[in-house]
C-alpha cells in the first residue's frame, strides 16, 4: 500500500499518546475477518430487495402456459408454451414457464436457488403506482398503519451497538421507503461516495487522527466511531472500479447491475451489510409492450444471474427478494400493452428455498375468478417477507414489522 | 449590536426590505464578531458553556463570556421572559417566506405536492434557530414539535400544509405557556387532527388513532394508567372533532357519539356534545401521569438519555405547584444543583448543523439546500414518520457518525448550500491566523469551550504537522489547506458531537 510510510510516521508521531492499540484495527493485515459480525446474535442473511418499479407484468414473466384463459386474454402478447415453435417460454414446471427474455435466470431455477411465488401481492386494491408502492414498502395493507418502511422497522428492531454504518444501503439518490424508519440507512449512488475525502493519503491521515480522538470515547459514540473508521477502511480497500466478480459473472451498467455489483463487493468485504435496496424498471408497459418489456427483462435476468454466479460461495447467507407494486391486467389492451392489474410474482433467491420453481395456489384466469379483470391474490407479500425474516434473519419482531398482520407461512423455504 | 447600528438598520430596513432587497437585509442583520472575542480556557467543561449548550442550539462566538458576565440565572430569567426580547432582525429575515403568515384556505389552495410550502417552514425554522435571540424559546419550539410531532409526508393531502399553522398558532404561541393551553391548542389543530385521523372519527366509524396517541404520546405515557377501554371512550368523546373544507377546526355534531362515557374512571354524562372532548382534555391535563411523563421527556432532552429520577421529581413538583407552567418547570430544571453534573448528550443531526453554524458565526441565507443534508442525516424537521417524534437518545443516532463527519467537513470547506462559513475571518479577527499552534489552540477552545486535553492536542497537532511536513507558517497556501483539514478533525472529535 502506497501510503504505508506516512501512516508509520504518524504512529511514531503520536506514539506518546498510546494510540497504537486503537490503530490496530485500521492496520490491514490485522483486520478481523468478520469485522462486524456480532457473535451469536446477528449472523442472519443479507437481504437484497429489488423493486421492479411501474408494475411488472408477472403473467408474461412467469407464464401460466397451462391455463388456456391466458392465451384467450392475450392473443397478441401471450408467450407461447414451451412445446410451441419459435420464441416460447422455458419450462419451469408442467404449468409455468419462464419468459425467454429471462433465460439467464433459468439456470438459477434449475439449481434450485430460486422460487417464484405467483398470484402474490398486496391485499390492498389500489391500482395507483404511488399508493400501491407506498402500501407495500410500508408493509401495510392500506392507507393506515405506520408511515415508516417494513425493512426500516426490521432494522430498527434488530439494531445493536457497533452495527456497521454500512448496515443498510439504498442504491439510489433517495432512500427507498422500505428503509425509512432506520435513521442510519444510507442512500448511496456508489460506495465510492463513502469516504471522508477523495485524497487517499489525506483520508488515511484523517482516519488515524480520528482514531486517536475517539480512543477513550464512551459508548455508543466510541463504538460508532470504531465501526465507522473500520467501514471507511474496508470501503477504501474494495476499489469498486477494479472489482472482479467471481465465476466470470458480468454485471452491466444499469442501476440494477451497479447496485448488485456493489452489494456483492460489500458482502465479500465483510463490511457489515445487512440490507440493500435496489430499483429496476420502468415496467409501466401500457403500450408497445413487446418492444418495451424485453430489454427490461433481459437486464433483470442477466444481472440477477451475474449476482447469483458472483455470490455462489456466499448464497448460504444471502437472500434476494424481488417485488413489484402490482401485476398487470390479464386482458391485453388495444395498444399492444397491458394496464394496471393486481396479482404478481415475488421471486426469492437463496440456497435454502424450497426445491420447487413456482409456489402458487393458482386462482385461475377464468373470468369468474378474476378480480375486476385482474389475477387474484392467493399469497400475501407480507407472508413471503415474514417467512424470509423469521427463517433467514436471527431475530426480528414481526408484530412491529407488519403490524396487524397474522403471519401464515407459504412454504418458500424447505 | 450597537445602538447606532440598530438605528441605522431600522432606517434602512424601511426602504430596503420593502423594496425586496432581502439579500441586503440578510447581510446587515448578520451578527458581528465581538471586538474582544473571549473563549473559555479551563481544562473542564465550562458551566456556562454547558448551560448554553443545553438551553440553546449552541453558544455563538463570545456568548459564554457574555452570559458569564450577566450571570447564568439572570440570563435564564431573561430567556424565559422571551416576549421582552426584541427579535426584529429575525422577523425581517422571515419576511420572504409568504407561506408562514397564510390562512389555511390559502395554504391549501396551491394544490398537492407543493414542496415550497413544507420547505419554507423548515427553512424558517433553521433561520430562527440560528439567529433568534429567543434562544431557549426556539429550543422549546423544537421540543414541542417533537412532542406533538406531525409528519409533513403523511400523505399528499393538502391538509398537511396546515402544519405551518400548527407551528404558528399552537407550538410557537404556547411553547412557554402552560402545558394545558398547549395541549388544548394542539387538540384543535387541523394538521394534528388530520395527521392522527381524528378528522374521520365519527360515531358510525370510530377512529381511535388520535385518542390513543393523545394519551400514549402527548400526556399520560404508555404506562400512564389507561386501558384499551379508555382509548375507545376517549375516541367516542372526540367523535366529530374535525376540520372544515377551509381547513379550520370544526365540530361535526352529526358525527358525535352523544352517549354517556367513562374516561379514566370519570363519568362524562350523555348530551355533552363538543364539551365531551374538552372534559377529556381537562382530565388528561390534570392527571398526575401527565406531569411525570412530560417532565421525564424534558429531563431527557436537557439532562441525560437516562433521566435522573430526582430531577424528574423536582420538575413534577414545580408542575404541580404551578399548574404545569412550562417556564417555571424549566427554571427548576436548569437551576437544579445536579444540572451541572449532567453527562454528555449526543447532538442529533439537526442540532449538530445548528451548532456548527452558530459556533462559527456562519451566515445562512435561508436557502433550501440544507434540507437535503438534514434528509440525508435522517433529521429533517417535521419529517419523522411516526407520531412519537424524533428519538432523543444517543443509541439511535450514534451510528450516523459518518454523516456527522461529512457534514462537518463540508461546513468547514464552506460547501454548504446557502451558508457562508469563513473560518479565516474569525482567525484573523482574533489574530491567530499566523501560526498553526495558535490557531489550533484558539479553535480548540472555541469549539470545545475548554482547552484541548493532551490526547486531543497530540492528535490534532500531530495531524497538522505530519512529521514536520507542514510548518507553523500559515501564510503558505498548502499550510492553510492543511489547517482546514486539521480543524475538520477538531470539529469531528467527540467533544463537539456532544451538547
Amino acid at each position: 500500500m502506497s501510503n504505508t510510510l506516512s501512516r508509520r510516521d504518524f504512529i511514531r508521531a503520536t506514539a506518546a499518546v498510546s494510540a497504537y492499540g486503537a490503530l490496530r484495527s485500521l492496520w490491514p493485515s490485522w483486520m478481523p475477518r468478520f469485522a462486524f459480525a456480532n457473535e451469536g446474535t446477528q449472523g442472519g442473511d443479507v437481504l437484497v430487495c429489488i423493486f421492479l418499479r411501474g408494475g411488472a407484468d408477472a403473467l408474461n414473466m412467469v407464464v401460466p402456459f397451462g391455463d388456456d384463459n391466458y392465451y384467450r386474454a392475450r392473443p397478441l402478447l401471450g408467450i407461447k408454451p414451451p412445446d410451441a415453435r419459435g420464441e416460447r417460454a422455458l419450462e419451469l414446471d408442467d404449468f409455468f414457464g419462464l419468459n425467454n427474455d429471462m433465460r439467464a435466470m433459468q439456470e438459477i431455477f434449475k439449481t434450485g436457488h430460486m422460487t417464484a411465488v405467483h398470484a402474490c401481492g398486496s391485499p390492498n386494491a389500489s391500482r395507483s403506482h404511488f399508493e400501491a408502492m407506498d402500501v407495500i414498502e410500508r408493509g401495510t395493507d392500506g392507507e393506515t398503519g405506520p408511515t415508516s418502511g417494513w425493512l426500516g422497522r426490521h432494522l430498527m428492531a434488530t439494531a445493536q451497538e457497533g452495527d456497521s454504518p454500512l448496515r443498510a444501503i439504498g442504491w439510489s439518490d433517495k432512500l427507498q421507503k422500505s428503509l425509512h424508519g432506520y435513521v442510519s440507512a444510507n442512500a448511496l449512488r456508489s460506495i465510492a461516495d463513502f469516504h471522508l475525502t477523495g485524497d487517499i493519503d489525506l483520508a488515511n491521515d484523517m482516519s488515524l487522527a480520528l482514531t486517536s480522538m475517539y480512543e477513550t470515547s464512551a459508548a455508543p459514540l466510541g463504538t460508532a466511531a470504531n465501526a465507522t473508521l473500520q467501514a471507511l477502511e474496508t470501503v477504501r480497500r474494495i476499489n469498486i472500479d477494479e472489482y472482479k466478480p467471481a465465476n466470470r459473472a458480468k454485471y452491466d451498467d444499469s442501476e440494477l447491475g451497479r447496485g448488485l455489483k456493489q452489494t456483492a463487493a460489500l458482502i465479500k468485504a465483510e463490511a457489515g451489510l445487512e440490507a440493500a435496496c435496489i430499483d429496476h424498471g420502468n415496467f409501466d408497459t401500457h403500450v408497445a409492450q413487446s418492444q418495451l418489456l424485453p430489454p427490461l427483462l433481459t437486464t433483470f435476468a442477466e444481472n440477477l444471474r451475474a449476482f447469483h454466479d458472483d455470490m455462489l460461495d456466499y448464497l448460504d447467507r444471502v437472500t434476494v427478494v424481488v417485488m413489484s407494486e402490482f401485476g398487470r391486467r390479464v386482458q391485453e389492451n388495444g395498444g399492444g400493452g397491458t394496464d394496471h392489474g393486481h396479482g404478481g410474482v415475488v421471486y426469492v433467491m437463496s440456497n435454502h428455498v424450497v426445491q420447487q420453481p413456482v409456489v402458487a395456489r393458482w386462482p385461475g384466469l377464468n373470468a369468474d375468478f378474476l378480480q375486476n379483470g385482474d389475477l387474484q391474490i392467493t399469497a400475501d407479500y407480507r407472508d413471503v417477507l415474514s417467512e424470509i425474516l423469521s427463517k433467514r434473519t436471527a431475530r426480528t419482531d414481526l408484530g412491529l414489522v407488519f403490524p396487524g398482520h397474522v403471519y401464515q407461512p407459504i412454504g418458500v423455504f424447505g | 449590536m450597537s445602538v447606532s447600528r440598530r438605528a441605522f438598520l431600522g432606517a434602512l430596513l424601511g426602504t430596503v426590505a420593502v423594496s425586496g432587497c432581502s439579500q441586503a437585509v440578510d447581510r446587515l442583520t448578520q451578527p458581528k464578531l465581538p471586538d474582544n472575542l473571549l473563549v473559555p480556557s479551563g481544562a473542564d467543561r465550562h458551566p456556562t458553556a454547558h448551560l448554553l449548550n443545553r438551553a440553546t442550539y449552541g453558544p455563538r462566538p463570545g456568548q459564554v463570556a457574555d452570559v458569564e458576565r450577566v450571570g447564568k440565572e439572570r440570563w435564564l430569567r431573561r430567556q424565559l421572559d422571551y416576549d421582552s426580547i426584541n427579535d426584529k432582525e429575525v422577523d425581517w429575515k422571515l419576511r420572504r417566506f409568504d407561506s408562514l403568515q397564510m390562512r389555511s384556505e390559502d395554504l391549501m389552495s396551491f394544490g398537492r405536492n407543493q414542496t415550497f410550502i413544507v420547505n419554507e417552514l423548515v427553512q424558517a425554522t433553521i433561520l430562527r434557530a440560528v439567529y433568534s435571540k429567543r434562544e431557549l424559546f426556539e429550543v422549546m419550539v423544537g421540543f414541542w414539535s417533537d412532542h406533538f410531532s406531525i409528519n409533513h409526508f403523511k400523505d399528499t393531502d393538502t391538509v398537511i400544509f396546515l402544519k405551518t399553522i400548527d407551528d404558528r398558532d399552537v407550538i410557537r404561541r404556547h411553547a412557554l405557556s402552560k402545558f394545558g393551553d398547549l395541549l388544548k391548542a394542539s387538540a384543535h389543530s387541523p394538521a394534528m387532527l388530520h395527521y392522527l385521523d381524528n378528522t374521520v372519527n365519527e360515531k358510525s366509524h370510530p377512529n381511535e388513532n388520535y385518542a390513543r396517541e393523545i394519551m400514549e404520546l402527548h400526556t399520560l405515557g404508555v404506562d400512564g394508567g389507561y386501558t384499551e377501554t379508555d382509548i375507545q371512550e376517549v375516541a367516542r368523546c372526540l367523535t366529530g372533532w374535525s376540520i372544515s373544507g377551509r381547513g379550520r377546526f370544526t365540530f361535526r355534531e352529526e358525527w358525535h357519539d352523544d352517549g354517556k362515557k367513562v374516561v379514566l374512571g370519570q363519568e362524562i354524562p350523555a348530551g355533552g356534545g363538543q364539551k365531551d372532548g374538552d372534559k377529556v382534555l381537562d382530565i388528561l391535563i390534570n392527571h398526575p401521569s401527565t406531569a411525570r411523563f412530560v417532565s421525564t421527556k424534558l429531563v431527557r432532552r436537557f439532562v441525560a438519555d437516562d433521566p435522573p429520577p430526582n430531577m424528574i421529581d423536582a420538575c413534577v413538583q414545580t408542575w404541580q405547584a404551578t399548574g404545569g407552567d412550562i417556564k417555571q418547570i424549566l427554571f427548576t430544571l436548569f437551576t437544579h444543583p445536579d444540572f451541572e453534573q449532567a453527562p454528555p448528550k449526543l447532538k442529533r443531526p439537526y442540532e449538530l448543523l445548528l451548532s456548527i453554524l452558530r459556533t462559527t458565526n456562519a451566515h445562512y441565507d435561508g436557502d433550501d439546500g440544507l434540507i437535503d443534508w438534514l434528509v440525508r442525516l435522517g433529521h429533517r424537521p417535521f419529517g419523522w414518520v411516526t407520531p412519537d417524534g424524533f428519538p432523543d437518545v444517543a443509541d439511535i443516532w450514534a451510528n450516523n457518525l459518518f454523516g456527522y463527519w461529512q457534514l462537518e467537513r463540508a461546513a468547514l470547506h464552506n460547501e454548504l448550500s446557502g451558508v457562508d462559513l469563513d473560518i479565516w475571518d474569525i482567525a484573523k479577527h482574533v489574530g491567530v491566523d499566523d501560526k498553526a499552534d495558535k490557531m489550533i489552540d484558539f479553535f480548540g477552545r472555541m469549539f470545545y469551550n475548554r482547552t484541548l486535553n493532551p490526547t486531543e492536542e497530540a492528535a490534532i497537532k500531530g495531524f497538522y504537522s505530519d512529521s514536520g511536513r507542514f510548518s507553523q507558517d500559515l501564510s503558505k497556501d498548502t499550510n492553510r489547506r492543511r489547517m482546514l483539514d486539521t480543524l475538520m478533525i477538531l470539529i469531528a472529535g467527540p467533544a463537539f458531537q456532544y451538547r
